[in-house]
């Protein structure tokens, strides 16, 4: 069905009660964000982009350290996380930032010409508590061929994303429906509109 | 005056049918290595993506906080500013 069209998506579970992000210059990269607006200063995030490479995992990684030491950012690799498609490369970057330090995890999903990548941001001083949580958003990473198969309803999803240049209102009708796989797996669906 | 022209045109006509698939093939060459190259520097722009949007969407929340908090300051202020005009005058 939509894997003739693109290669993999990735899915992943975002903590309850995070709010989706909007961001003000979306990258061709970025798929969506997720905030905890319910702490005040500098919110926790979660924020999963993708990149086509054709380079290998080993060399991609070696390309990102270099590019962050380039900008003086410090990058250590931080082993691996297991995931629901195999293991995420794991790295840390700390910015120095005017609210005090700034600690990214990005979990590294390679696959298929494809590097899926969630970063997890909070202020150093609050890793300790968003650690579990972030944690458990990457393992909840999984990279899928198609998305329809995974709906309750796959025959009327598929109808309606056929006709969805004719009819897109019902497609985003049918997608709003499809609320018992999260608001990824709906954004990802809404993507390819 | 027509001959030597017409002798050069009959050197650089083979010339040029010999060297045109050759330049051609060197700008698909040339295209190639830009390809290459952009994708060697265009690599870890996911990964760029994410730290950047991880920052800027953090301090956009960080931001509304800021606002919210100086539109409640405001208020408080005006409030006890008008309160206190009130009893100034009620005193008089």
């Amino acid at each position: 069905m939509l894997c003739t069209l693109f290669a993999a998506f990735c899915l992943f579970q975002p903590p309850d009660g995070w709010e989706l992000s909007n961001p003000k210059t979306p990258s061709q990269h970025s798929i969506c964000g997720f905030l905890d607006t319910s702490r005040s200063g500098f919110c926790p995030s979660l924020h999963l982009t993708y990149e086509k490479t054709s380079c290998s995992i080993e060399k991609y990684l070696e390309v990102v350290s270099n590019t962050a030491k380039s900008k003086r950012q410090k990058w250590r690799r931080m082993g691996t996380v297991k995931t629901q498609s195999g293991l995420a490369h794991l790295a840390e970057i700390e910015v120095c930032h005017s609210l005090g330090k700034v600690c990214l995890l990005q979990a590294i999903l390679p696959a298929d010409g494809e590097v899926h990548i969630l970063t997890a941001g909070a202020l150093k001083r609050d890793l300790a508590k968003c650690a579990p949580i972030f944690h458990k958003a990457f393992q909840s990473m999984r990279v899928i061929e198609d998305l329809i198969p995974l709906s309750r309803n796959p025959d009327e999803l598929y109808s309606s994303w056929q006709k969805r240049e004719e009819d897109p209102e019902s497609y985003s009708k049918a997608v709003m429906k499809e609320n018992a796989l999260g608001a990824v797996y709906q954004i990802q669906l809404m993507r390819f509109k | 005056m027509n001959q030597s022209m017409k002798r050069f045109m009959q050197i650089l006509l083979p010339l040029a049918f010999l060297v045109a698939p050759l330049r051609a093939d060197n700008a698909e060459c040339l295209e190639a290595a830009l390809d290459e190259m952009n994708d060697f520097y265009r690599t870890g722009a996911g990964c760029e993506d994410g730290i950047f949007n991880a920052i800027s969407a953090s301090m956009l929340g960080w931001g509304v906080g800021l606002f919210a908090g100086i539109a409640l300051l405001t208020g408080l202020i005006h409030n006890a500013h008008q309160d206190s005009t009130t009893s100034n005058n009620s005193s008089k």
